[in-house]
Order: C-alpha cells, then structure tokens, then sequence
C-alpha cells in the first residue's frame, strides 16, 4: 500500500489502552498529558463505567519543557487523597506520544513512589501510536505491562491461559471442552474479579496466545515465570483448525478428544449459509477479524464469494495467506481502509456482506456483520458462529451506525 | 501549571477547532499527529463526521519522521492526496509531538501552498488550549485570506463563532431563522455552513453578532479590516429574544446596547458553561423569569471583549468543584458537572456542553432559541 494521509472513518479504532488496562482488577488509571491526549479515551471510558478508575494530570508546555518527573511524584499522593478512600493495588501512569521524545526517567520515578506507597505497585504506560509502526505499538506495550504483573507462587495449576485475546473465548467453543477433557480450565482476564486472583494466572501451565497482540507478553512470560506458549490464533481455515488442535494437544499431552460433533456442527453452519446467501458477494476487513487474509482464504476455500479484503496491510501471521489470495484470486479487490479517497470515494460495494464495521462504512454494505476482532470464536466453534454471523447478517437488519456506536471505538 | 483532573473529561482543543473550522470548505485539513488526535476530533469533537465527505485527515506521524524533522514526507502526502481530492485549501494543523519537536506548520503549509498553487495554512495548536481558540485562529486566517471589501448589504449581520461544537444539533439554523422572521438578513453563518464564496464576502454584513467566545477573533479582524461593529449574544427565552432583537436592529442603527451582565454578588443561580451561552441564559432568566442576580461561568478561554461582565473563569476541577459548593439554589451546568457536588441542595439543571461531555449527552443538548428557552427551564425546574 502507498502511505497516504490517513482517512479515520467512524468506525475506525478498538478497545484503547483504557480498556485494555482496565481489564486488571482493581487497577487505576492517571494520565500524565497535554488534557487534548486524554480527551478520546475518557468518553470512551465514561461510555463503558469506567471513568471512575481513570484520571488526568494535564501538563502544559512549560511542564514539558521543565520535564515532569518530580510533578508526578509531587501530584500522585494529592491524586491518591482525591480517589480515597479507593485505594489502587496497582497504578497505571500512562504518559502519551511526548513522551518518547523527552526522556522522562520513568524507573526512577516508579522507585521513588513504590519507596513512599509499598500497598500500591506502579507502572509506566504508554499512549503513544507514534510508535505504531514499531514492534511495540501500544495494545502491546499495555499487555506486556499487564501480564507483567503476574507472579508465580510456585505451584503449577492445571490452567491454560488465553493471552491475546480481549473478549473471552465463548462459553460453548470447543476449545474450553477440548481443555476440560484433560483437566485444564482456561482462564481469561476478563473473568478475574479481583487483583489477586488475577495474578494467580501465573500459576498456569500454558499460555495459549489467541490474537497476535499477545506473542510479546508470552514469550515474556515464558522466560520470567517459566510459563511455556504458542501462538495459535483464531483460523476458519479447517486445517488450520485441526492442526491448531493437533498441536496444542501434543503440547499438553490431550489426547483422545472426540471432534466429530464439532466438526460436523460447523459443517452443517457452512452448509446452511451458503445455502442461504449462494454466491452473495463478501467484504472482509481488519475490523472484523484480526487477520482479514486468514479469514478471507478460509472463505474461499470454504466456497464464499470473497469479492474484497479492506487491509492497511497485512499482519505478519496471514502474509502467507495475502500472498496466496494475491496469485489465486487476482480478482479480489484489495483497498486500503486509511487511504485519503476515502474521504471521497466510498459506497464502492453496497451489495454485499461486510465482515467488520470499517469494511461495512467504506463498502456502504446493506448486511454488516455484529463482529470485531474475532470476538469470543476459535475452533470449530468459531467456524460455525462466523457463519451464523454472515447468515444473520444477509437476512436480518443491521443497523451500521448503531452498530457502531454499540462498539464504543477509541481511536 | 499542572493541574489534576478526577472526574472531569478533558475538553474539546484547539486543534479540534481549527479542523471544525475547515469542516464545510473543500478543505484538505491534516492533524499532524499519530492517530489519536485525529480520533479526539472525529470521534468526540465532530457532530457531522459520520456519513460525511470532509477530507479531513491523520498525517500518521511516526517516530522516526518526529526525532529527524521528516517534514518532507507529510508535504509529499499532501500533494498526492490534493492531485485526487482537488481541494480549495489545504490546512497543516499541529499536535502536542509537532510542538515538542518544533515544527513549523506554517512553514509547511508555504511549501505546500508553492508547489500545488493551492491557498494554505499552518496552525501551530498544541493540545494546550480549548477549542474556541482553535475556532477563533483558524476564523482569522480564512478571513484575513480570503475576505474582501464586498458592497455593504445594509440591515444584515453575520453570525460569528456559530460553530458545530457549540451547537452541534441544529442550534444555529433555529437562530439564523429566528433573525429572519424579524427581517433582519443573516449573510453567513461563520464557520458553521460557510461557502468559499460566503466567506469571500463576510464584509457585506452592516454587523457581526457574537454567538460563542469562538467567535470574538473573527469579530476583532473583520472590525479592524472593514469596520464592521459586533454585538455579543444569543435570542435566549420568550423575553431574551425579543430583547436581543431589539438590541440587533438599534445597532444595525448605531446604537450599541452590550449584553447585560446581572452581577455575581449576591447571586442565587449559577450558569456555566461557554461564556456567551451563560451571558445568553442569565439575560433569559432576568427578561423572562426576573431572576436579577445570575452569576456566570466559564470553562473555556478568557477573551478581553468580555472583560467587566463579571464572568467567573474556572480554571481546573478544584476551581469548578470549590463554585459549585457554593450555596446556590439552582445550578445550570454539563451534568458530569453534577459529581463534583454530590452533597449539594441546589436544583441541578443539565445543560450539556459538546466541548465537555461530547456524545455522552449529544441528544439531551437544547436547542433555547427564543421560547424553547422557556419550555426547557420550566420542565427542568418542575422535575423534583
């Protein structure tokens, strides 16, 4: 893809590091910003309840000149005294953009407030898309500080934890019987209620990381609590499904499980959508799967009319799978969601079936699908909710903008 | 200085407004930023973005091009996006990062402007200040720009500082309309629906009204270059308007009647909010209700034109919670304001700010043109 200026539509953005630190009970939230960087993420928490955790300390140009190390250290107990009698178990300082280029000395300042508050365990955060294009962007830097705070207590649980992922796998999927059938339960953040019980995720056995996001804090993981990993992520592909399986079976010693029903379950769902939508055209983007190549492959294999992937570019996971689409389907309409025409030139496929709300915005598609990021589905399960999904889609009536409004998205 | 900010969301900011500003020109208007002020404007500081055709973008500054002072990349963006878009101007609209590192958007902008031959500007906003400021610079430089010395239409009046953040639904064309029903002939409303050629001829008004302090910069500049008088205000109540009608067709006629300002001393009500919708509310509530003594706020910024109208500037959550403890009988304020005095007697009216609260009360926002004032106070007043 050319750089081009980039189009922000409304239905671009995701979680934000907001809610993704939020996911860490009992955990709190002060910015330490100009106020304009904090302005997006605080309606977005105030939509999802969740502004009571999160707080601003806005510095202005002579602070930033000055540097604000002994600001925040000054700032955090009148902070501490504002939110009581709340009481964090763990402060996220978060700093934006800025601050990549002023060298605020982020350890000291830590040292200096854990010396003077040892209840309270602080951490540096980062807001700084700037650093998009590097092999940290934010939603990584946030889950390498979040599962940085896990502690082994020395006993092994017979756990999987899911790392990646924000929403939780969904109760009915495969993959939670798949790990009950030898024992293991799997654990997702999301249900962990207290700081406590979140921290004993690193009593698990295994990381199974789910979403690309999550490799980093893994292999971080591994080599801190000895916690082993491997990314297999969300696929609709059938063999990728069953070799995903077939690996995490022989890394955890499962054997024996009967897939059959399974199998047959999503079978039956893809049978019953393409009977349902025949040759009906689709648009898949990045809003709606993690990685629109993967899941466009598996379309077409599956014998779905993928007309257009809508990518910035693909991730490093599905280059394999933009590749082959590229050679095999020259066919298919590869746009660039961020590309500047998009101002201009939208509505350039209304019928069809959009898998993911930015694809739905720019294709101007009549049948958007209720799904971002591969919410809740892996396995075969997965397979057979994407196509309950699309067959949802194509006979009911969903609204995009309230759709999107419902998916309360932080640019 | 620093200031700590619990429970208040951040404000709309200047470069939110400039971008506003451009919103209804063909305008390429590029936040130089990484992605997440752009998101603060189209996602929380832009009523009209979804389903429009603004080309108003994301520069997508990363760190490299900040630390090297890559300015070329983002000219070299800019032309090719203006080869497809084939604007009318082209905006360069910094950031905190670009204020950090230096850089010089007007600098910029001239580059740009040399090699596409389009009229181009650079706003060198921060992060640091409110929106209205964004407003009032942007409004100055389209004008000083693009206006020229048009015939006079006599009895006519622009509206100045009518901008989608503080009227994001409808407000202003209630007002425009309300004007006209009284024969007096709205030229433009500024920056809110302007056309290339309305702006061209902003000088044709015989008078300037004031609608928001956004607009007071477009006031000043358009007084200084072809004369034009202003008048501060909004046709706020049953009464209010009528008055503000009067006080529009004296000065239309050379006689200048200032908003009145009814005092804090004393005052049982407070209204806070943006300075001229709190002036506009506490005129509505003397004329209409006689209500004498209506202290007002205002969270944004400070502007001369509005100096000994007795406008109590609050300057952060300490300043607006230490007000709002005061022992007032009615509050009239953006309802987040609400959880600073959770233990207070006073009557709290909601009266949604854009600039504060955004989406999260987008549909609770009035429309208190003339007697819709009244009907709004009189069924706040009545909840129990």
């Amino acid at each position: 893809m050319n750089e081009t200026l980039h189009y922000t539509s409304p239905a671009h953005g995701g979680w934000g590091v907001i809610k993704i630190g939020m996911l860490v009970p009992e955990s709190y939230q002060l910015f330490v910003c100009p106020f304009a960087c904090g302005r997006h993420g605080s309606i977005g928490a105030s939509v999802e309840n969740l502004k009571d955790r999160l707080s601003y300390l806005y510095i202005d140009q002579s602070d930033i000149i000055d540097g604000y190390d002994d600001l925040i250290v000054e700032k955090v107990p009148e902070y501490l005294e504002l939110i009581a009698p709340r009481r964090p178990r763990v402060l996220f300082i978060f700093v934006s953009c800025l601050d990549d280029l002023i060298g605020t000395d982020h350890d000291a300042i830590i040292q200096r407030l854990s010396e003077k508050y040892d209840d309270i365990i602080f951490r540096f955060c980062h807001m700084n898309p700037i650093s998009l294009d590097s092999s940290s962007p934010p939603p990584v830097t946030m889950q390498r500080n979040m599962y940085a705070l896990l502690e082994s207590s020395g006993k092994k649980k017979r756990s999987v934890n899911l790392i990646g992922n924000l929403d939780d796998v969904d109760a009915a999927s495969d993959l939670r019987s798949f790990l009950s059938h030898a024992g293991y339960t799997a654990e997702h953040i999301s249900e962990k209620k207290d700081f406590d019980s979140f921290r004993e995720m690193g009593d698990s056995a295994f990381n199974l990381v789910i979403a690309p996001q999550g490799v980093y804090p893994a292999k971080e993981m591994e080599k801190r609590l000895g916690i082993p990993y491997a990314f297999l992520p969300v696929s609709y592909r059938t063999a990728e499904i069953k070799a995903s399986y077939e690996s995490l079976g022989n890394i955890l010693g499962i054997d024996g499980y009967d897939f059959s029903k399974d199998v047959e379950n999503a079978h039956l769902s893809v049978d019953k959508t393409l009977g349902t939508i025949g040759s009906y055209p689709i648009a898949i983007d990045q809003s709606g799967v993690m990685r629109p190549f993967a899941a466009a492959r598996a379309l077409l294999e599956l014998g779905f009319n993928v007309k257009m992937v809508l990518s910035h570019k693909p991730l490093p996971s599905e280059e394999d799978d933009a590749k082959w689409i590229e050679s095999s389907h020259p066919e298919i309409a590869i746009e660039d969601p961020l590309s500047h025409i998009r101002a201009k030139v939208r509505d350039i496929l209304p019928e069809c079936i959009a898998i993911g709300a930015e694809g739905a915005y720019i294709t101007g598609s009549v049948h958007p699908v209720d799904l971002t990021w591969d919410a809740g589905l892996y396995g075969w399960h997965g397979l057979a909710s994407l196509c309950r999904k699309i067959e949802s889609a194509y006979t009911g009536q969903n609204d995009l903008e309230s759709l999107i409004r419902s998916y309360n998205l932080v640019v | 200085m620093a200031k700590l900010s619990i429970y208040i969301p951040p404000f709309s900011p200047d470069y939110s407004g400039v971008a506003s500003t451009f919103f209804d020109l063909n305008a390429i208007a590029v936040l130089h930023d990484a992605s997440g002020c752009t998101g603060n404007y189209t996602g929380y500081d832009e009523p009209r973005w979804y389903g429009s055709h603004s080309p108003i973008y994301c520069s997508g500054l990363r760190e490299i091009d900040a630390i090297m002072g890559n300015d070329q990349k983002l000219i070299d963006k800019v032309i090719a996006a203006q080869r497809d878009i084939k604007a009318d101007m082209i905006a360069i609209i910094g950031s905190p990062v670009p204020m950090v590192v230096g850089c010089d958007a007007k600098g910029i902008a001239a580059e740009i402007e040399n090699a596409t031959g389009v009229p181009s500007f650079g706003f060198d906003t921060t992060g640091t200040a409110y929106y209205d400021k964004g407003i009032g610079m942007a409004s100055a430089e389209l004008i000083r720009k693009f206006t020229i010395s048009a015939p006079q239409i006599p009895g006519s009046v622009n509206l100045l500082g009518a901008n989608a953040i503080d009227f994001p639904s409808g407000q202003i064309d209630s007002i425009r309309a309300l004007l006209e029903e009284n024969g007096i002939h709205v030229n433009a409303s500024f920056p809110y629906g302007i056309t290339l050629s309305a702006l061209r001829t902003l000088s044709s008004a015989s008078l300037n009204i004031i609608m928001s302090a956004s607009g007071i910069e477009a006031a000043r500049i358009l007084q200084k270059r072809f004369g034009t008088p202003y008048l501060i205000g909004l046709p706020y109540g049953k009464n209010g308007a009528s008055s503000f009608i009067n006080r529009t067709r004296n000065a239309l006629n050379g006689k200048y009647e200032d908003i009145i300002s009814t005092g804090n001393d004393t005052a049982r009500i407070l209204v806070m909010g943006e300075a001229v919708a709190s002036l506009a509310i506490a005129e509505a509530l003397r004329m209409d209700y006689g209500y004498s003594k209506v202290a007002t706020a205002s969270l944004f910024s400070r502007y001369r034109e509005l100096d000994g109208k007795e406008i109590i500037y609050v300057e952060d959550e300490a300043g607006a919670k230490k007000l709002l403890s005061n022992d007032w009988d009615i509050i009239i304020a953006d309802p987040l304001y609400k959880r600073l005095a959770p233990n207070s007697k006073s009557r709290f009216i909601s009266y949604p700010s854009y600039a504060v609260s955004s989406k999260l009360h987008l549909d609770m926002i009035p429309d208190l043109t003339g007697s819709n004032f009244n009907e709004f106070f009189n069924k706040e007043r009545s909840k129990s």
